[in-house]
């Protein structure tokens, strides 16, 4: 096995190094810039450093750095690739860069960890970072990547460009993921770091990533079909002023661990930041961690947190199983925002949440807060539906079957969503010859 | 403005040309250099003659032959003002105008007639330093005079033979009988004086008197070529307690920052250098350029000067000061001194402290080695379940789990415990031997000290909000207090060896070590929002164990070759190993839910953050020689001038790394343990294997690119050539240029042979051309007006180029270097005028300007968050300086005893910063604003009483700073201000018997609160305070 140096920086060409077969490294190919010929890629290469020009892999490699594609270079990911990644890896889209990842259900792109199936688990590697062009609502505009050197520019996202593109990622999984880069500083599975509309997701999995699963610093991307399991903090965390959409979410949290399913926050130092965070997710099934009655584990699991002056839109939602509340709404700004009519939660269903003390406390609200956030969600006019049993197919981690029975509540009582196809259930799927999350996803715990 | 820049070399090259030029002349007589920079004499010390006719001055005149003559009696008192036949200061170092007034005013009586000479110079005999005002007088005559400041007289006789009598105060006196002086001719009658034991305060160190007392600095200063300012060794024993640190608060402009750095005109670290006898010391913390003063055993010392102006023979990195320090002449006769201290500070000693588990060697400042991780850990990959070898998996399960479990303490539990008051003790032995004709004196000291200090902290960290990026106060990111329990270890020793060959030879060897740890015990509690989540109450701890050493070892000579005419030959060749061994480090956060209960068994941990095993190593090797060479001539007036040149060289090496063994609940599927107890132990820890019953594994983890560790490189040669040139008797230049060719790298690695991020290397070349001019202008004999202009550097340290990244508490700013940074050149101007009402006086103004090219400041910013370093574009600094030192004598003569001293420095300062780089998110948010570190005031004041007859000594001294930036705010956040901290000390000591010395010293008296702040309300950033420090000391000699 041969290794080439890294962070060829001043290196335009593919950083394809090295070759674990054939021995024919194609010394002379590293060297060339412009673009790669498909020709000149070596499967299995250990691939580290930067990617300053287009690039396409269509076999499986290994990462063995953190690989940052930048200068606006495009990194094309043939479907059916299992990408590995060890520790201390990462792939970073770089502002102006694009990964084009689209698999299909049956060759879905796999980005996954260099160890075994069997012994993998959240954060053997760093995770999928794409940092866009796209406007968020920091004070400066522009905000450095976390985990990744904040001295670095090549690290910093937002601009003003809110049709930018990322890239595109259909079919496509990211497994335990979450390494930590740096000490107390760690990725997600995905981070969408300000991803304009030009930003096509479709059939994406987070699955045990560390810190959260999906992340969205603001920017306005909108996906669907997409599906967050195990992460170990939370699951769908928007900030920053992200208002992108998301139809047909699946989450499902381990039991041992998890957060929240969605923590949206406008802005934690401006609540009234604009743009206002205020994602639009529209059939969603979210299984916390509370599934196993008889040995509950105490976990930090809720499901939505709405916090610093965040809006929010959720419509045709199941909450289900978290140990802790169901819905938080903090802080002042938040009630604002709800008041103003920022904050839709409608024909959603809540069943069984605040398991931790059975029941009792399914909304949560600042402390010494008197906003009525129970009269709020249980409003009539919202068509909500608590308490009642979405009757799933199974709920068990590992082997969920998200499927309502022919006679659930959830089927029938949904509601179309201005921007969204519309549905007339609730959650995720509709029945079983409908059923997205089969077939290219992964719930093997490690 | 720059005064003088590299590009215009004229004046180097007319400094060459008259150097050239007058080094044909004739040269004057062998001269005793008092040190690198005090060789310097004003320009007014020859006789008040006219050049013309100025007596002839030594030229190896033989011994006059032994010849009969009448015993006599010592001559009586003359009227120099110490009448009353007590100690006198005055009269010990008579200064100036008083040589005047014996000189000029009562001048010789010239014989009539024909006439012949006795010159000749006095001497110490330890030290070989001149002595001044030392009486000559010529038995049986009016015949009397004193030696100048460089310890040479000249009397005019008639022919004859003649007894003469030489007498000093605190000295032996001595005889010379039988002094034949011949028509026109000159007797050379040099000696060396011996001093008396006991005859001062300071009873150990008699042998200094001269060279070590306040009045013999004031005269050293006065002569100096720099602007200088210096505490002797009587000012640093009269501090109490042998504390370094709080005798130079007195210096002009100074500042005691964190009680062990001095701080010079409100600058800060970055723009200080320190030579220990003109050798370079490395501080022993990796992150500061400066040395603390309190590494010195209290024994080791005789001065430090504090060196505010550059002049070429000189280091040129730094701008405030260059801090000085002089090892202490060995003892004359056998001498022995036993010191012990106990002390107390009123919020840690009896108090209930912090405390972690202990290991052997912990009060013998050795407990890193019990820390430290066994061989077992050396392995080829990071320990952790993904490591691979070869593409196999580098561990078992097993394996992991004996690692987790082998680790050199598994305790992160913080309990409490009394703290034991502060103690300390030394032992100093010396004496001076003969072989062979020469003199050879050794000082042995060795020092212990073991104290505990417990503070309580405060901790804030805001973000900005809103359109006018106000600091959100409201919410902030962290907001923590806390204690913190630090257990200070400290020996020290130090040997010393002077040998004197003969007059004008001699040799001096120094070792010394110092080794302090700091066992540190921390608990932080409070909101970190965005570590350990928005609603939950958080605690931090944190266990540390820091060691840092300084080996250091210096050998040096100083020849004078009388065939040569006083050529003088002065070298040195030093090397230092530094060491910081921070083993073992040990964090844990846990978080408790409002909505639980208080009982410390419903905290959590927070496995992100917890589980942190930190093992930090660093190592310096620092090397630095000198060779000097003093040419001293006459000019065209035959005024003492002198060329002097010579060369430097130094050379540092610095390898530094961090493992960081971190424990994760991998694939674990059940609950963790709860409570704040030592949650980590063998029953807990597995290897991760899914199924297993112990959930947590370790996990080592590095950090990308090399940033887990660094190594330094760096060497300086250096060059220069000066000129001491008196234009006439009241006009002095002293000039020359420093050639400094320095390079810097600095290069991440990776223990592992990961690969390392190039762009990271730091590596700085720079070749500096660096001229100085210092014109003295003799007002009067008692009166200085210097003009300086000079050019120096500063540079940056290895830690600030590096892109190591460090923590100091869960949720705190990230510290990382900064690969781009630059050097910063800085010119410098000064106007200094400065009187000496007597030898123990003085008033001092000075006004100075400097302006920094490229400064480096310290920086945070809070998106990311982060402490780095950045160059700003520039900075001017534009100051004033007042000091004054008074006896209260002139009000009345019981206060003779009283003395007043006040020092002011004013500064202002105003920094100019580039245009923001796109997407450079530290960019400083305020334009308009003092230079980082820069007060804008120092103030500092003492009254003192010193009774010499009862050997009482008590002395107040008060200092205080302005509002300083501690750090540039970034990405629109505002900066950090640290505000005054006003300090008082008292000391007081009494001599109970001959022997015996107790001092009482109280510290901190204010107990003034330590304060960053931030924003247009100054909200908190950092807040702590130290409590007052009581101590009692017992000092024993023979």
């Amino acid at each position: 096995m041969k290794r080439l140096s890294m962070f060829t920086g001043m290196m335009s060409a593919t950083l394809l190094l090295g070759a674990c077969e054939g021995g024919a490294a194609d010394e002379g190919g590293s060297e060339e810039s412009g673009d790669t010929a498909a020709g000149e890629e070596v499967c299995d290469s250990e691939i580290s450093g930067n990617i300053e020009s287009d690039t396409v892999w269509a076999c499986d490699h290994t990462l063995t750095s953190i690989v940052t594609v930048k200068n606006g270079a495009k990194l094309t990911v043939a479907p059916g690739v299992t990408i590995k990644a060890g520790n201390g890896t990462a792939l970073v889209i770089g502002k102006g860069s694009q990964l084009l990842a689209e698999g299909t259900a049956d060759q879905p792109i796999v980005f996954t960890s260099a160890l075994p199936e069997g012994s993998r688990a959240r954060g053997d590697w760093g995770g999928l970072v794409l940092l866009g062009e796209a406007p968020n609502n920091l004070q400066t505009g522009t905000g450095a990547a976390e985990g990744l050197d904040a001295n670095d520019p090549t690290y910093q996202y937002g601009g003003s460009d809110a049709t930018s593109s990322c890239g595109s990622l259909k079919y496509v999984r990211v497994e335990f993921a979450g390494f930590e880069l740096t000490k107390d500083n760690e990725l997600n599975g995905i981070t969408f770091y300000s991803c304009g509309s030009g930003t096509r997701v479709d059939y994406v999995q987070s699955h045990m990533g560390a810190d959260d699963g999906i992340e969205a610093f603001g920017g306005n991307w909108s996906g669907k079909h997409i599906v967050i399991t195990g992460a170990l903090d939370d699951s769908f965390d928007a900030d920053q002023g992200y208002t992108g959409s998301l139809q047909y979410v699946f989450i499902h949290q381990d039991p041992a661990t998890g957060n929240y399913g969605f923590e949206w926050s406008n802005q934690k130092d401006n609540l009234d930041a604009s743009p206002r965070t205020r994602p639009v997710v529209s059939n969603l099934t979210f299984i916390g961690t509370a599934t196993n009655p008889g040995s509950l584990v105490m976990t930090k699991s809720s499901a939505i947190k709405l916090k610093e002056g965040t809006g929010a839109e959720i419509h045709n939602a199941i909450f289900a199983y978290s140990y802790n509340a169901a819905i938080e709404l903090t802080e002042e700004a938040t009630e604002i925002v709800a008041d103003a009519g920022d904050i839709s939660l409608t024909d959603t269903i809540l069943f069984k949440n605040s398991l931790a003390d059975a029941g009792a406390s399914p909304y949560k609200i600042s402390d010494g807060s008197t906003w009525d956030l129970k009269a709020f969600f249980e409003d009539a006019g919202n068509r909500n539906h608590i308490d009642v049993d979405p009757k799933l197919g199974s709920i068990t981690w590992g082997a969920a079957d998200i499927v309502p029975a022919a006679d659930s509540p959830a089927l029938g009582n949904g509601r179309a969503v201005a921007g969204a196809e519309p549905t007339d259930f609730i959650g995720a799927v509709k029945d079983a010859s409908s059923d997205w999350t089969k077939g290219w996803t992964n719930y093997a715990p490690n | 403005m720059p005064l003088l820049d590299r590009k215009s070399p004229s004046l180097l090259a007319a400094l060459a040309t008259i150097g050239i030029g007058v080094s044909e002349t004739q040269a004057a007589g062998p001269r005793d250099y008092d040190g690198p920079q005090s060789w310097g004499v004003d320009g007014d010390t020859t006789p008040d003659a006219p050049p013309t006719d100025a007596p002839p001055t030594a030229e190896a005149a033989p011994e006059a032959p032994p010849a009969v003559a009448p015993p006599a009696e010592p001559p009586p008192e003359d009227d120099a003002g110490c009448a009353d036949g007590d100690f006198c200061v005055e009269d010990l170092t008579t200064d100036k105008e008083a040589l005047k007034k014996e000189m000029a005013a009562k001048p010789v009586p010239k014989p009539a007639g024909p006439i012949g000479n006795v010159i000749g110079r006095m001497r110490d005999a330890t030290s070989g330093s001149p002595l001044i005002g030392v009486n000559v007088t010529v038995v049986g005559t009016n015949f009397k005079t004193k030696t100048d400041i460089d310890g040479n007289f000249a009397l005019p006789l008639p022919p004859g033979t003649y007894q003469v009598r030489i007498w000093y105060d605190a000295y032996e006196g001595m005889t010379i009988s039988g002094v034949v002086v011949g028509k026109d001719e000159t007797v050379n009658v040099n000696r060396e004086l011996k001093p008396i034991a006991g005859m001062t305060q300071t009873v150990a160190v008699t042998a200094e008197i001269n060279k070590e007392s306040a009045a013999g600095k004031l005269v050293e200063r006065k002569k100096s070529v720099a602007a200088r300012d210096m505490m002797s060794r009587d000012d640093i024993r009269k501090s109490g307690g042998g504390a370094t640190s709080a005798v130079a608060r007195r210096i002009v402009g100074s500042t005691i920052v964190g009680d062990r750095f001095l701080f010079v005109r409100g600058l800060g670290h970055r723009y200080g250098n320190t030579l220990f006898d003109g050798a370079r010391l490395p501080s022993p913390d990796p992150n500061l350029r400066t040395v603390p003063l309190d590494i010195f055993p209290s024994g080791a010392l005789s001065a430090i000067n504090v060196q505010k102006t550059a002049t070429p023979d000189v280091p040129a990195d730094f701008a405030g000061a260059s801090v000085q320090l002089e090892s202490r002449e060995a003892p004359d006769k056998w001498s022995l001194q036993i010191d012990a201290k106990f002390g107390i500070n009123t919020q840690s000693s009896f108090r209930s402290g912090l405390t972690g588990d202990h290991f052997r060697g912990d009060n013998f400042a050795t407990g890193n080695l019990q820390r430290n991780l066994s061989p077992l850990f050396n392995t080829a990959a990071p320990i952790r379940t993904g490591s691979t070898i070869d593409g196999k998996q580098a561990f078992t399960p097993e394996q992991l789990e004996k690692f987790g479990e082998s680790l050199p303490s598994l305790k992160t539990a913080v309990g409490r415990r009394m703290a034991l008051p502060n103690m300390g003790g030394g032992i100093q032995v010396g004496n001076t031997f003969k072989p062979w004709g020469t003199r050879l004196g050794f000082l042995a000291a060795v020092n212990y000290g073991n104290s505990t200090q417990t503070i309580n902290e405060t901790y804030k960290i805001y973000n900005t909000a809103g359109a006018d990026f106000a600091l959100n106060t409201r919410n902030p990111d962290v907001d923590i207090n806390g204690t913190k329990t630090t257990q200070n270890v400290q020996v020290s020793s130090l040997g010393l060896l002077k040998w004197r060959l003969n007059e004008h030879n001699r040799l001096s060897l120094v070792g010394m070590y110092t080794r302090d740890a700091d066992n540190e015990s921390r608990v932080l509690e409070g909101r970190l929002r965005t570590t350990c989540g928005e609603q939950a109450y958080c605690r931090n701890t944190r266990l540390r164990y820091i060691m840092r050493s300084v080996a250091f070892t210096r050998l040096g000579g100083k020849h004078e070759i009388p065939a040569a005419k006083g050529f003088t030959v002065e070298w040195f060749g030093s090397y230092a190993q530094a060491r910081q061994d921070d083993p073992l480090l040990r964090e844990m956060l846990f978080y408790r839910r409002d909505d639980a209960g208080p009982e410390d068994q419903n905290y959590n941990v927070d496995t992100n953050e917890s589980g942190k095993f930190q093992f930090f190593r660093l190592l310096d090797h620092v090397g630095s020689g000198a060779l000097d060479f003093t040419m001293p001539f006459k000019q065209w007036g035959q005024l003492d001038s002198r060329f002097k040149f010579g060369a430097w060289a130094e050379a540092k090496r610095r390898t530094f790394g961090v493992r960081t063994l971190d424990f994760e609940p991998r694939g674990w599927m059940g609950a963790l343990p709860s409570g704040t107890g030592n949650i980590l132990n063998p029953s807990t820890i597995g290897g991760g294997m899914p199924g297993g019953t112990e959930p947590f594994v370790i996990k080592e983890v590095t950090r990308p690119g090399g940033q887990d560790g660094y190594a330094g490189k760096q060497e300086i040669y250096a060059g220069y050539a000066m000129l001491d040139l008196p234009l006439v008797r009241w006009l002095r230049l002293v000039g020359g240029a420093r050639l400094e060719a320095n390079r810097i790298r600095v290069e991440p690695f990776d223990i592992f042979g990961q690969p390392v991020d190039p762009t990271a290397n730091a590596q700085l070349k720079n070749l500096n051309v660096l001229p100085s001019a210092n014109l003295i202008f003799a007002a009067r004999k008692d009166m200085n007006v210097r003009l300086v202009g000079a050019q120096t550097v500063a540079r940056p340290e290895f830690r600030e180029l590096a892109p190591f990244v460090f923590t100091d508490f869960a949720g705190g700013f990230t510290v990382q270097g900064y690969s781009k940074l630059t050097q910063t050149k800085i010119w410098n101007a000064d106007l200094r005028w400065e009187w000496f009402p007597s030898a123990s006086e003085v008033v001092a103004v000075s006004v100075f300007y400097k302006h920094f090219e490229s400064p480096i400041e310290r920086m945070i910013a809070t998106s990311p968050r982060l402490q780095t370093y950045r160059n700003a574009r520039f900075a001017n600094n534009l100051g004033v300086e007042v000091e004054g030192r008074k006896n209260l004598e002139f009000i009345s003569k019981s206060l003779r005893d009283v003395s007043l001293g006040l020092n002011f420095a004013y500064i202002f300062s105003r920094v100019q910063i580039s245009p923001p780089k796109e997407g450079d998110l530290l960019a400083p948010t305020s334009s308009q604003r003092y230079l980082e570190g820069q007060s804008p005031y120092v103030l500092n004041a003492f009254v003192g009483y010193d009774n010499e007859r009862s050997g009482t000594n008590v002395r107040a001294l008060f200092n205080t700073f302005g509002k300083r930036i501690a750090f540039v705010g970034g990405n629109r956040l505002p900066d950090v201000y640290e505000l005054p901290v006003h300090t008082l000390d008292v000391t007081l000591s009494q001599r109970v018997h001959k022997n015996l010395s107790l001092s009482f010293n109280a510290f901190n008296l204010l107990n003034w609160r330590q304060r960053l702040v931030q924003g247009d309300n100054q909200d908190i950033f950092y807040s702590t305070r130290r409590g007052v420090f009581f101590v009692l000391g017992l000092s024993y000699s023979i």
